[in-house]
């Protein structure tokens, strides 16, 4: 069974004068163990899209299920609580806390979810050892590279334990060893843990790396390609 | 009907439902606190984000919370001054008089067997010293001048007890002389009654030496010593004149206060009308001058012998107009007064705030005035406050958007910003009282002594220019609490401002 499934979804921005269809009936389903891309030129609706099926935003139509849940059914207090323990976000500009560690970075999430000490220690050490920064717990994110950063901003999406990963461009500021180190770390996690990773990107390496390259063009889905 | 077992079941199960619930509480409030201290942890690293900014803020507060607690610890230090100098030296803290004796100071109205009042009060622990006066309005002159006065006649030593007349003696002796009718008078009088002269003589100039005045202008002053001056504006006129406005202005204080010489053993005429309303009048020889810190007291009362004013006023030996009791201290003195009214029942007995309100509002005012001081600088910093959390809210969208998206709910935000506030207004309030404190004991201590500046003008108005500067821990708390309430008032607009973010728009906003 589909851990996402997307039906007739619709976002409509009303500005003062005209009316923007960003997204325009998007169906579509996302099993577990995906590794997604959405693709797409600079407003076919894909960060739209991708809010959307993080619980960011409302949709003007349509709705996501997700496990089950359709999140039109949550207010808004309960979406907070439903990204917290089933979403793992990575953004473009990575976000991390610069006041905080890598490893207080990572564990803040769990912190929210009210994980113990030992449970938090644990898992933190794991997940920055696992993106190659066992290294740097301690570093702050102004000592870290982009690349080093945006591992880092993986490790934290992964510590809640969520059903899927949204990344929103997450190479876009990062060179092409950081880009290749960073999406073959995503990689090993999605085979090896089974983790679900859907990307909103215009980088071709992360679409050669994908195995399901989901067109948008205009606010509709295009092409659905899953590779072999 | 149910059966036994099932009874048995339902109360297990209710046992066990009881468990989970009371479980699951404390997971919640264990939840609740690691996220608390989470944000606490977060909050307080977020205030040294931008340590200059922060600092600037922390700054502000310190010395605001300093210019605040110094300003009302000085004006407090400055009144309780005035206080006390008025319970030693005026009122003392209760004082006895015939009812109708204080409409118009008639002789007539007096107390009559106050030795046995006296010794009555006497006995009363917390009492330390009654003094009974003889009090008649009088005019007294000088071969220069005349004056209205008001004549204490007293008893030496049980006038010692209970003011410190005594202790102000600037020339002269407080009665201790062998002459005839002696009288002590204050320094303003002396000058009224022309029985001052300005000389500078080598003595004062060594004494000047000592206290830190400038030698040269000691030297450029040099052509005045020995010379006599009649009145204190010819004295002026010439140190005026040798060492220019600019220096004489700030020295003339200093010089005047030593240059002063009194004219001891002159004949000063009392005139006043007596007890069967005749005219009275005796000479009094000049035996000390006093300078308290109130001019306003040292050119009205003058104090002579009760024995002698007695003699030439026609009052009774067993009748006084006044008596004064001084205590330990005010702590009970209402129910001293108490006391002192069922030994006194037919007079009017009144404690110091009863016979000077005026002074004794100024203590209430301090309280207010406290919290008016404090609510205008805390009302500034505040706007401070709001402008530099505006800030921080605007320069951390992208990361608040990012806490939001990522499951930190709308109340864990909203506590974080007001914790960060509430912390940055803290720290500076905490330097601000660390300094205040300080800075407030140690011259509360050493005392600020504002005689070289402005000495004249507040003696001239009752008030010592000397003053030590003093402060309540109940004040400290008081101001804590309102620090705590400016910044939870400051905190919430920009708080408010960072629940309204959208998290979508404010992660991927520039």
């Amino acid at each position: 069974m589909a851990i996402i499934q997307i039906k007739n979804l619709e976002k409509i921005y009303n500005g003062s004068a005209i009316q923007v269809h960003a997204v325009r009936g998007i169906d579509l389903n996302f099993e577990e163990g995906e590794f997604a891309a959405i693709v797409g030129p600079s407003g076919s609706g894909k960060t739209t899209f991708l809010n959307m099926l993080g619980g960011l935003d409302r949709p003007s139509n349509g709705e996501v299920i997700i496990n089950g849940v359709s999140l039109n059914n949550l207010s808004n207090r309960q979406l907070v609580d439903f990204r917290l323990k089933n979403i793992g976000f990575v953004f473009q500009a990575y976000n991390l806390i610069p006041v905080l560690t890598a490893q207080e970075n990572v564990e803040f999430i769990m912190h929210l979810q009210g994980a113990s000490k030992e449970e938090r220690d644990k898992r933190v050490a794991d997940l920055l050892s696992a993106v190659g920064l066992g290294d740097r717990l301690k570093s702050r994110p102004g000592k870290l590279s982009g690349g080093q950063q945006q591992r880092v901003a993986v490790a934290r999406a992964l510590a809640s334990k969520p059903k899927f990963v949204l990344a929103d461009e997450p190479t876009a500021n990062l060179d092409s060893k950081s880009t290749e180190t960073l999406l073959d770390i995503m990689e090993v996690l999605n085979k090896e843990e089974n983790i679900t990773f859907i990307f909103s990107t215009h980088d071709a390496r992360v679409v050669k790396k994908a195995r399901r390259v989901i067109t948008l063009v205009d606010g509709q889905v295009e092409t659905d390609e899953v590779k072999k | 009907m149910r059966n036994f077992k099932q009874i048995k079941l339902i109360k297990k199960i209710s046992k066990i439902k009881s468990q989970i619930i009371e479980y699951s509480n404390k997971q919640i409030i264990k939840l609740t606190l690691k996220t608390k201290k989470m944000i606490w942890s977060i909050a307080w690293k977020n205030v040294w984000r931008n340590k200059a900014r922060s600092g600037v803020v922390i700054v502000a507060f310190t010395l605001g919370i300093f210019g605040g607690l110094f300003t009302v610890a000085s004006m407090v230090g400055w009144i309780q001054r005035r206080i006390d100098l008025a319970i030693s030296n005026e009122l003392s803290y209760i004082q006895i008089h015939q009812p109708n004796y204080k409409d118009n100071y008639e002789l007539k109205y007096t107390i009559n067997n106050y030795k046995s009042i006296e010794d009555s009060i006497n006995k009363i622990p917390e009492v330390k010293g009654v003094t009974s006066r003889l009090k008649i309005f009088a005019m007294a002159s000088t071969a220069g001048s005349a004056t209205g006065v008001m004549v204490n006649g007293i008893d030496i030593e049980d006038e010692k007890l209970v003011t410190k007349v005594d202790d102000f003696i600037k020339d002269g002796t407080f009665f201790e002389t062998e002459t005839r009718n002696p009288i002590v008078i204050g320094e303003k009088l002396a000058k009224s009654l022309k029985l001052i002269s300005y000389k500078l003589i080598n003595e004062d100039k060594d004494q000047l030496i000592k206290l830190d005045f400038p030698q040269n202008i000691l030297q450029e002053l040099d052509s005045l010593t020995n010379i006599n001056f009649r009145t204190e504006e010819d004295f002026e006129e010439a140190v005026y004149s040798l060492i220019g406005e600019k220096k004489a202005k700030r020295y003339i204080y200093a010089l005047k206060k030593q240059a002063i010489k009194f004219k001891l053993r002159r004949k000063i005429v009392i005139q006043f009308q007596d007890a069967n309303g005749d005219l009275a009048y005796s000479a009094f020889k000049l035996a000390g001058v006093y300078k308290s810190d109130n001019q306003m007291f040292d050119g009205l009362n003058i104090f002579v012998n009760k024995n002698d004013l007695r003699k030439i006023a026609a009052v009774p030996e067993n009748k006084v107009h006044e008596m004064a009791i001084l205590l330990d201290n005010g702590e009970s003195l209402n129910k001293i007064a108490n006391q002192v009214k069922s030994i006194a029942n037919n007079y009017e007995v009144e404690t110091w705030e009863e016979l000077s309100p005026e002074i004794a509002s100024l203590n209430k005012m301090m309280d207010f005035y406290l919290i008016f001081f404090m609510i205008i600088i805390l009302l500034a910093l505040g706007f401070g406050i709001v402008n530099t959390m505006l800030m921080v809210v605007l320069e951390r969208i992208k990361e608040l958007g990012m806490l939001m998206a990522i499951g930190m709910n709308k109340t864990r935000v909203f506590m974080m910003i007001m914790l960060e506030t509430i912390m940055l207004c803290l720290v500076g309030t905490g330097f601000g009282m660390l300094i205040s404190y300080s800075i407030i004991t140690w011259t509360g201590n050493t005392g600020i002594d504002l005689s070289r500046f402005f000495g004249e003008g507040f003696e001239a108005m009752g008030y010592s220019a000397e003053f030590f500067p003093e402060i309540s821990t109940f004040d400290f708390i008081q101001v804590t609490i309102l620090v705590i309430i400016t910044g939870i008032l400051a905190a919430i607009g920009p708080a408010r401002k960072a629940l309204k973010l959208n998290p979508a728009e404010a992660v991927s906003s520039e």
